[in-house]
């Protein structure tokens, strides 16, 4: 039940950065995908001269939400560092970390909640509207192509590389080396994961990338959360 | 309480190796930032040299070597300096013996030299990129069927069954297209096999590509605007190395010129890696296998076919590169570099292929390469290979074992990976160091130096030694990953007077412990085991 609490107590704090980052993907997406849709702007193959020879580059095709997908991805990543500096490094700049530690629960169980709280936010806040935008660019009358099923999964790589940048920067967050020092070293780690996982071409190493980046991180995290003072 | 005990046991190891990742990248990035200034600021002090006279040796193997239909060899040398249009440059035509028999504009040449079919398997690592995820999601391959004035229909590839689906520009779906050719229902379809290189071309009276479906050991040729799929060649057991296409599907006046009297025949040539040119001919169908000897270069020989004659151009060099060595290593530069400022022989000749795919030689000519004179470009290229060799003596021994060891295996994945992992692999493999000896005496300075730093910080055997190790396995990196994670304070021994760490209570010099504060009336931490042998009041 405490558990649950601490949860709330996180997600209430989130709220106004979910609302920011929904709105936003919602707005800035659905404007670069509504713009695509017009016909002025109809998606145009090129136009082959009879006898001409054909490069492979003009034979391939970026998905119509390639542009909603950068989208995604900036939100995705300012979303989890502004979520990792609202749940743990906002008590440092405010002084209230002790208020929170020194309670009737285990460290673990504050830190815990923080992550179910903050991953939660990252799901729940870009999920819905990327699923959104996908079933509305696979209506046939929107785009005669519809995005592949691949796209789909691709977009929650976006929304796993912004919790690898969250994990990132939870560690900076936590640490105690000084800033010029190893303290950078989560996010140096967390920016390597990130470029690692976008530049594979199978989804299963890209999968493999991002548990490497969050068993990492999570496990230097925790035993940072826990041996150190507050 | 037990938690935090073994956290420690998974997130140490885990923090070794993140600083280590990034201390890695960060060392390699400074030895690629340093080589290329020295590249860049020596490349421009060459530049300004004045080039050297050239004699007639040089003209010979600089010039282009090109065959008439019957046999006779020409040398076309172009000057450097007239390039600004390729039908506009001014042209010297010799004969075998170098006698001048033409110069002028190019567009005027009064001889029409047999052309050969092209590879465009430069481009293979395009289509293996579209795969990537990137930042706007990964492409599809897609082909579109025009009319003059807009895109009727796209048939996409669906990777996972091998096969495509065809859309009209409403979003209903046409049928498939897969080795079996035109389907409507999905069941009916029998994969095409994986892509390795697509050729495409728009045949004339068209706005559609064909496609030119080539797989590791097969190949279709695909019209979408006719929905038909033609098996072009059989699936072999040996792998194909490459194909090189002649006058298939499209002319190609770039060339031999779009008024060309020479008649060619459609030609597709297939190297396999068994080192056997499977050419597969038009006007009329024709199929012949060409096996040419073993010790020729496999990547040498190039096929044209006119309405007369086949013919095999092959082209030799009196030494070849170790096919062990990387062609992106520094050894292979120096190797290559090393053959280059000597003179060497090349030959160049021409074969016809008889009955039976046996090999006639019509003409051969020899010519000796002087030694290579572009002194900018090997000042310059000698000044970076040293900078490279200097800053790589800080690179991990580790790679060189790793390279030693699954090197081959290394290359071919980043061969078919994407690129930025083909530049991964580059950057490491020119980060192994040359010298195995002085490279492991810089691992030795850098070991010396983390037993100074950890002697009087030490907590355990196990540990000292662990962290030696790991500093001679990756020189630099090691040790800056070392003092990263272990950098403490330290104080003088009250004791031995000596320098102490204050990661152990005792002195790792004299054994004696960290001195106790007095105690005073006020203190609100209490001893035990001082305050259990105090009288009670």
């Amino acid at each position: 039940m405490r558990f649950f609490a601490l949860v709330r107590k996180e997600l209430r704090e989130c709220l106004p950065w979910m609302m920011l980052a929904v709105v936003s993907l919602l707005v800035l997406g659905g404007f670069v995908v509504w713009v695509r849709v017009l016909p002025e702007n109809a998606y145009r193959y090129p136009f082959f001269s009879p006898g001409s020879t054909v490069s492979p580059s003009q034979l391939t095709r970026h998905s119509v939400l390639g542009g909603a997908g950068s989208v995604l991805l900036m939100i995705s990543i300012m979303f989890g560092l502004a979520l990792a500096v609202r749940q743990f490094w906002m008590p440092f700049f405010t002084r209230t970390w002790p208020f929170l530690i020194y309670r009737s629960v285990q460290k673990s169980t504050i830190l815990w909640a923080k992550f179910a709280a903050g991953t939660t936010a990252l799901l729940v806040a870009l999920g819905p509207v990327w699923l959104g935008l996908f079933l509305y660019a696979g209506r046939p009358e929107v785009f005669a192509l519809p995005p592949t099923l691949r796209t789909f999964w691709e977009g929650w790589f976006y929304i796993a590389s912004g919790l690898i940048v969250y994990l990132g920067a939870v560690l900076v967050g936590l640490s105690t080396a000084r800033w010029y020092t190893t303290r950078v070293f989560g996010l140096a780690f967390a920016t390597l994961i990130v470029v690692t996982t976008l530049v594979q071409c199978r989804l299963s190493l890209a999968f493999v990338s991002v548990a490497v980046g969050v068993a990492v991180l999570m496990s230097q995290i925790t035993h940072t959360f826990l041996n150190r003072e507050f | 309480m037990t938690a935090e005990k073994h956290s420690k046991y998974i997130a140490g190891p885990f923090k070794i190796f993140t600083t280590l990742l990034i201390l890695l990248f960060a060392v390699v990035f400074v030895q690629t930032f340093i080589t290329q200034i020295a590249f860049v600021c020596t490349y421009k002090l060459g530049y300004t040299r004045p080039a050297q006279p050239e004699g007639p040796n040089w003209r010979i193997a600089r010039s282009g070597r090109y065959f008439l239909p019957d046999g006779t060899i020409h040398l076309i040398y172009t000057s450097d300096h007239s390039r600004a249009g390729e039908d506009y440059s001014q042209e010297k035509i010799y004969d075998a013996n170098d006698n001048l028999l033409w110069q002028g504009l190019r567009k005027d040449r009064p001889y029409e030299y047999l052309s050969w079919g092209g590879s465009r398997a430069a481009l293979t690592k395009r289509i293996t990129e579209s795969r990537m995820i990137t930042a706007e999601f990964s492409q599809e391959l897609e082909i579109p069927v025009n009319s003059k004035e807009k895109t009727e229909q796209v048939w996409r590839y669906q990777r996972r069954g091998g096969f495509f689906i065809g859309y009209d520009m409403k979003g209903g779906r046409i049928g498939y297209i897969s080795a079996l050719g035109f389907t409507e229902s999905k069941s009916e379809i029998q994969p095409l096999g994986t892509l390795e290189f697509p050729t495409a071309w728009v045949p004339a009276h068209s706005f559609s590509p064909t496609v030119l479906w080539q797989t590791k050991t097969g190949m279709y040729q695909i019209n979408f605007e006719e929905r038909r799929v033609e098996l072009i060649l059989e699936a072999s057991e040996e792998k194909i190395r490459w194909i090189r296409l002649h006058d298939w599907g499209v002319t190609e006046p770039e060339l031999h010129g779009s008024n060309t009297s020479i008649k060619y025949r459609p030609l597709i040539d297939c190297l396999t890696e068994d080192n056997k040119h499977h050419l597969i001919l038009r006007e009329p169908d024709e199929r012949l296998t060409v096996d040419v000897p073993a010790d020729w270069d496999r990547d040498s020989g190039a096929i044209t076919a006119t309405k007369e004659k086949i013919f095999l151009q092959h082209t030799e060099r009196d030494f070849r590169p170790p096919e062990d060595i990387s062609q992106r290593s520094l050894a292979w530069q120096r190797w290559w570099r090393r053959h280059l400022s000597r003179p060497h022989q090349r030959w160049v000749e021409l074969y016809t292929v008889e009955d039976g795919a046996n090999l006639h030689r019509l003409n051969r000519f020899d010519w000796t390469v002087p030694a290579q004179t572009s002194l900018a470009e090997i000042y310059s290229q000698d000044i970076y290979s040293r900078t490279r060799k200097l800053t790589n003596q800080v690179s991990p021994p580790a790679y060189s074992l790793i390279w030693v060891m699954f090197g081959e295996q290394l290359r071919t994945i980043a061969e078919r990976s994407s690129g930025m992992i083909h530049a991964y692999e580059d950057i490491i493999s020119n980060s192994i160091p040359e010298s195995a000896v002085t490279n492991l005496l810089a691992s030795a300075i850098m070991v010396i130096i983390a037993l100074w730093h950890t002697w009087t910080r030490r907590t355990s055997w196990a540990s000292l030694v662990m962290w030696l190790i790991f500093v001679a396995f990756f020189n630099l990196a090691g040790l800056l990953t070392y003092l990263a994670l272990n950098h403490t304070p330290v104080i003088k021994c009250p004791v031995c007077s000596k320098r102490r760490g204050l990661e152990r209570v005792d002195c790792v010099r004299c054994g004696a412990e960290l001195p106790r504060p007095e105690p005073t009336g006020h203190d609100l931490i209490f001893d035990a085991s001082l305050s259990a042998r105090q009288p009670t009041a």
